[in-house]
């Protein structure tokens, strides 16, 4: 076994601590929760503190403690695009994020679509930007689930002969808890949980680290000795690189989880201080990409996850953390891991559902009472993460990553309708529609061909004179052309746009 | 346009100049602690980017 029996004794105590905060989080600045706002939005009064934990828990995901690693273990530099990608979302965060907050704040929105339906004056845009996002979302909550299961998989590991089965059943009743206090608690229990998941795994890291430099004072340039292919980026790589890295900050912020992280926020200035702050919790993630290269210099590390076979690869911060670290620390950075892909998944169902409820029920639906929106918000909540539980148990992909960058081929779509839509309403509710469908079905059918229509392992195609790019950027590049001469059709053909968001609403609180 | 919102959107651009120029950076050397240019050069460029946005964010405070 790898985990011993005092690893899994503070695992399980701290598990206890995590579903006590969650409940207690409907007592916290206690309120009417049968209102959207307050339940998803934790009444929209997360200050500066708050808001930078609460929206910082999306960054440190799966995706940072496995899927980046991962690809760091294989592939060397490309997974360092993961740090570009930090840095450049938050600006562009900041310039859209506080002009949504403010309107969100003078109209009464909570998602995205809310704004997009008043902006462009069109249901049918809200559905398919609102349906988008749900969509989008799934494969993220699904490497979320990747992520957890790498968790379990170390600590099972010896103790039970099929890993597998009591891994699966170990996630379903996780995710019973976790529907449970989010159903009761919303984005209150979602927020006190991210603060302790943050503290467990800023204090693991820092230890992890600590020991690594320690036992081994050379570790960087022993693990770039014996894997020379990790030195830099290979010149070919050079633009998927950089359009991995462009793709994902614009992706980003477009994402319902990060937006609905967004608007809880006490004020604007407060939402710009935190965003202007987030960009540190990227170099937790840039050492954390690390432990993927450095892992050459821990032979033993080495040899468990050549245990585990193909999967292995996702196990690179799991199994450092088994061997490294004495077991009741190990079971506390595992359960930092483990919680580190179960937070940021209810916060990713609950913007679903309520851009379930808002944007598509309500709209064949016009009478639904606050009370009744927030109801069923929080049983899609609870739908949407069992969803996302049967995908993973369905689907599979070579690297985790391609996950979340599959989320971010079709979230991209939503870019003009929402990020330009900030800034000018003069595109025209047809010409975006035309576009969204443009780079929607260009998206699916390029990710298609680039996996020659199997197993998920690449989300570039190779463009003639560039190089592999992000199919994201390429077909959000149709996206865009196809919008603007759509729109400029519809001027030609006598078509007005009529916009219920006035400019001045936008950009300061009536 | 108040001069205060150019100098902020000239900071927020600033971390996509600091990554765009790849091969500058793309390198082994200098190292730091063993760790190739190409790593500790993009860390670097976090708290560069942190710096301009809590400047930018004062700007355009109020």
């Amino acid at each position: 076994m790898l985990l011993g029996i005092y690893g899994w004794i503070v695992f399980l105590v701290l598990f206890g601590v995590f579903v006590f905060l969650g409940f207690y989080g409907s007592r916290w600045r206690r309120a009417d929760l049968s209102t959207l706002h307050e339940w998803a939005l934790a009444g929209r009064r997360l200050g500066i503190l708050l808001a930078w934990f609460l929206i910082g828990a999306d960054l440190y995901t799966a995706y940072t403690f496995i899927a980046v690693p991962e690809l760091a273990y294989t592939s060397g530099g490309l997974a360092f695009f993961a740090i570009p990608y930090v840095a450049i979302t938050f600006p562009i965060a900041l310039l859209t994020m506080s002009r949504l907050w403010t309107v969100s704040r003078n109209k009464g929105y909570v998602t995205a679509a809310d704004f997009v339906r008043d902006r462009f004056n069109s249901g049918t845009l809200a559905i398919l930007i609102a349906l988008t996002g749900v969509v989008a979302e799934l494969p993220y909550i699904a490497l979320q689930i990747v992520g957890m299961e790498a968790a379990l998989d170390v600590m099972l590991y010896g103790y039970f002969s099929s890993i597998h089965l009591v891994s699966e059943i170990s996630l379903i009743i996780a995710f019973i808890i976790l529907a449970a206090f989010t159903f009761t608690s919303g984005l209150r229990g979602a927020t006190l949980t991210a603060i302790f998941k943050d503290a467990v795994i800023y204090s693991s890291l820092i230890i992890l680290l600590a020991v690594v430099f320690l036992t081994n004072p050379h570790a960087f340039s022993q693990a770039l000795a014996s894997d020379p292919k990790a030195l830099t980026l290979p010149p070919v790589a050079s633009s998927a690189f950089l359009s991995l890295a462009i793709g994902s900050a614009i992706a980003l912020y477009l994402y319902p989880h990060a937006v609905n992280g967004s608007l809880s926020a006490d004020s604007r200035q407060n939402l710009r201080w935190a965003t202007s702050l987030l960009p540190l919790y990227g170099v937790g993630l840039a050492f954390i990409t690390l432990l993927g290269i450095l892992i050459y210099a821990f032979p033993s590390a080495l040899n468990v996850i050549k245990l585990f076979g193909s999967s292995g690869a996702l196990l690179v911060v799991p199994t450092l953390v088994v061997q490294e670290l004495p077991a009741p620390v190990a079971g506390f950075a595992l359960l930092g891991i483990f919680i580190g892909g179960l937070v940021p998944a209810a916060i990713m169902a609950i913007a679903s559902a309520n851009l379930l409820t808002r944007n598509v029920v309500k709209e064949f639906k016009r009478d639904m009472s606050p009370k009744g929106e927030a109801t069923l918000s929080k049983w899609l909540s609870a739908v949407i993460k069992f969803i996302a539980l049967a995908f993973v148990f369905a689907i599979s992909a070579e690297f985790s990553i391609e996950l979340q960058l599959l989320g971010g081929i079709i979230i991209l779509q939503t870019t003009p309708a929402v990020f330009l839509g900030l800034y000018t309403k003069w595109f025209n509710k047809y010409g975006l529609i035309a576009g969204w469908v443009a780079g929607m079905f260009s998206g699916v059918y390029l990710t298609l061909v680039a996996n020659h229509f199997g197993l998920l392992k690449s989300s570039t195609y190779a463009i003639p004179g560039i190089g592999p790019v992000y199919i994201g950027l390429t077909s959000l590049a149709i996206n865009v052309v196809v919008a603007i001469v759509g729109t400029l059709m519809a001027i030609a053909l006598g078509y007005k746009t009529q916009s219920e968001v006035k400019e001045e609403e936008l950009q300061k609180l009536m | 346009m108040k001069l205060r919102y150019i100098i902020a959107g000239i900071l927020f651009v600033i971390p996509l100049v600091y990554y765009l120029p790849l091969p500058l950076y793309n390198r082994v050397n200098p190292e730091l602690g063993g760790l190739s240019f190409f790593y500790w050069y993009q860390i670097v460029g976090l708290l560069v980017t942190t710096v301009t946005m809590v400047l930018g964010a004062l700007l355009l405070r109020g």
